[in-house]
């Protein structure tokens, strides 16, 4: 099919009205503090089930969109970031809110989203393929040593580097559990029936993500509204605003697209590399922190390019560069489709409809964000705890039954429900466990069909090129992760 | 900082268990399978305990110089915040048991009938179990419970088959 039939499928089908609602309940999720992404996502997976494969990832990437878009709200009027990717927009869009600027930063953080969003599509729509190409060329040693540095990223990203390495080891037991790849042993130590197929990731995801972020909220008071009600007037920033912002744009939609390429980063990074940058690029720095709207642009603009970043290794690899991403490399597989190379030569229609898709979400996002959004939000977020957090509770069990229609996804997205809470408490990353219950599998079997390959020689997973330069990688990354710790210790 | 180490120590003890139960995977493959299944899960049982043992010497290190900057005193805030927290602790740990229930009852019950049960107590519990506010949380259940219904059979989301609905 050519472009201009896919175009008008996407428009003439409900396919545009799915990702109308993904969108905007993206940015409502987003808006909410404690609601994040990630959860739109995870109770819009079940929902996409009965539909086509087209229409349910577009619905999923545009509610991906949309949460991510939606944290700007929340920053900047209350200071409270939705999303942790926001975090950075509420260094100055809320002391700007206080100055009553709110309205001008938020219209600003909405363009940075656009911009930042469609600069990464672009990179997604030339890089992807490129890199799907080259993927062709991979062997089990070399998808084996990408798993191998996307787990050593995670584990050195995500705080403490020891706890993450315990994390990851234990995320890689527990992925063995059920029929192993190669010879579909039964490996179940414990012996419990429930877990005789091992434990599927997306329930997993669900209790580590949603459920134990539940019980976080509930040790604040429920009993107050989440914010105070506050009022918006104009949000479409001007020509000048945006020549002035020329530069930062452009910057940190480069950082976003980058950062998200590379897996297990995610966009909390993004936004600080980016807003790290437009601090020491601004002729006044010491503004930043009190109120310079190049911090709030920074941040959103970098956010929103994780997004297209993060889906280049998704499509092209299979590899999940985040939470989100990972959420939807199980839509991927929910709906037959297996991410990688061969998904842009099989299915070329479908990843013309998706980048269709994707553009028509951002252009949805900001009209309903300067519209609708900036107006109804006051009054949404002003929804108390104590109605808010039973709704998410109740809506993710039925969504996790509804994945697998199985009665032990609902038992593990409970139990990892409190293993998230926990893990939170005692400073253990959620992101290693997830990364590596989703890949585990998939590493497991690459590296034994290396091994069965070479004969159980280990050179070829250090001597082949690209094999090669993904084990430089993890050693980079090590070093790196080593080297500022030991400094700050000798500080 | 000892509660670190107790985490450390737990998942050596995990490491090991794994480790022995590894025992019970059947090694039965083709000859040219290097790396079995039983051999896979042993070589990351046996990381899982070195590096919590590992992280358990980290951590006792780390205690020691502690102690001797601080002689292990604990500060009033300390205190403070800890009696702060047990009520939300309380909360906490009610509700993970409300949820066991729920998926309990969502098994053999019925996701309505226990979805009822599950919004009323933990919106009452949030409430602090205020007697005005049983009625809000009843209500509040009753309302929600009837959109779910409407909205799970509008967009075909399914429940098992249970004693109730």
């Amino acid at each position: 099919m050519d472009f201009l039939s896919i175009l008008s499928d996407v428009l003439l089908s409900p396919t545009i009205i799915y990702v109308l609602i993904g969108t905007v309940l993206g940015v409502i999720f987003g808006a909410i503090p404690g609601l994040t992404a990630t959860l739109a996502v995870v109770m819009l997976l079940p929902l996409t089930y009965g539909m086509d494969p087209l229409a349910g990832i577009a619905t999923l990437l545009a509610a991906y969109i949309g949460g991510i878009s939606g944290g700007v709200v929340a920053a900047i009027l209350i200071g409270m970031p939705g999303t942790p990717s926001s975090v950075t927009t509420a260094f100055d869009g809320y002391p700007l809110a206080k100055k009553g600027m709110g309205t001008y930063a938020l219209g600003m953080g909405a363009m940075s989203n656009l911009i930042g969003s469609l600069v990464s599509l672009v990179f997604l729509i030339m890089l992807a393929p490129q890199l799907a190409k080259l993927a062709l060329s991979f062997t089990p040693f070399e998808y084996t040593m990408v798993m191998l540095f996307a787990f050593v990223m995670v584990a050195g990203l995500t705080g403490d580097f020891f706890k993450s390495a315990i994390v990851t080891v234990l995320g890689l037991i527990l992925a063995s559990w059920g029929f192993d790849p190669i010879n579909a042993a039964d490996r179940n130590p414990l012996g419990l029936e429930f877990l005789s197929n091992g434990i599927p990731a997306v329930p997993a995801m669900i209790g580590l993500f949603v459920i134990s972020r539940v019980f976080i909220e509930l040790e604040t008071d429920q009993s107050t509204p989440i914010i105070p009600k506050s009022k918006l007037k104009r949000t479409i920033p001007t020509m000048k605003d945006m020549k002035e912002s020329a530069s930062n744009f452009s910057r940190s939609s480069l950082i976003g697209t980058v950062i998200g390429i590379l897996p297990g980063i995610g966009s909390s990074l993004a936004t600080f590399v980016a807003y790290d940058r437009a601090k020491k690029s601004s002729k006044e720095p010491q503004t930043f922190g009190n109120g310079n709207i190049q911090g709030v642009v920074a941040s959103e603009t970098s956010n929103n390019a994780v997004i297209g970043g993060a889906l280049i290794p998704l499509l092209a690899l299979g590899i999940p560069g985040d939470g989100v991403t990972a959420l939807l490399l199980g839509g991927l597989q929910m709906h037959g489709l297996q991410p990688g190379p061969l998904l842009f030569t099989n299915q070329p229609d479908f990843m013309t409809g998706l980048f269709i898709s994707f553009f028509i979400s951002v252009v949805i996002m900001y009209v309903f964000m300067v519209t609708i959004g900036a107006r109804i939000f006051p009054f949404l977020l002003s929804a108390k705890k104590v109605y808010l957090l039973p709704i998410v509770l109740v809506m993710s069990i039925a969504g996790s039954y509804n994945i697998g229609f199985r009665i032990e996804d609902v038992w593990i997205m409970a139990i990892f429900g409190v293993i998230g809470y926990f893990m939170d408490k005692w400073n253990f990353s959620t992101l290693p466990l997830v990364i590596t219950l989703l890949l585990g599998a998939s590493f497991e079997k690459y590296l034994r069909n290396g091994l069965i390959q070479s004969g159980g020689d280990l050179t070829p997973f250090f001597t082949r090129p690209i094999a090669l330069l993904f084990f430089i990688f993890t050693i980079l990354t090590i070093f790196f992760v080593i080297k500022p710790k030991k400094k700050a210790k000798n500080a | 900082m000892k509660r670190n180490m107790a985490i450390q120590a737990a998942l050596l003890i995990c490491g090991i268990v794994f480790l022995i139960t590894s025992a019970n995977i059947s090694t039965l493959g083709f000859n040219g399978d290097v790396l079995n299944q039983k051999d896979y899960v042993v070589i990351l049982s046996w990381l899982l305990i070195v590096f919590s043992a590992g992280g358990i010497s980290k951590e006792w290190l780390l205690q020691r110089k502690v102690e001797q900057l601080e002689k292990g005193q604990s500060t009033d805030e300390e205190i403070t915040q800890q009696i702060i927290s047990k009520k939300s602790r309380m909360k906490i740990f009610v509700s993970m048991i409300l949820l066991f229930v729920f998926v309990l009852g969502f098994t053999y019950i019925g996701y309505y009938v226990t979805s009822l049960l599950f919004v009323f107590l933990l919106t009452w519990l949030m409430f602090d179990w205020a007697k005005k506010k049983w009625i809000v949380s009843l209500l509040f259940s009753l309302g929600l419970n009837g959109i779910l219904y409407i909205l799970f059979n509008l967009i075909n989301v399914y429940f098992p088959n249970t004693l109730l609905f």
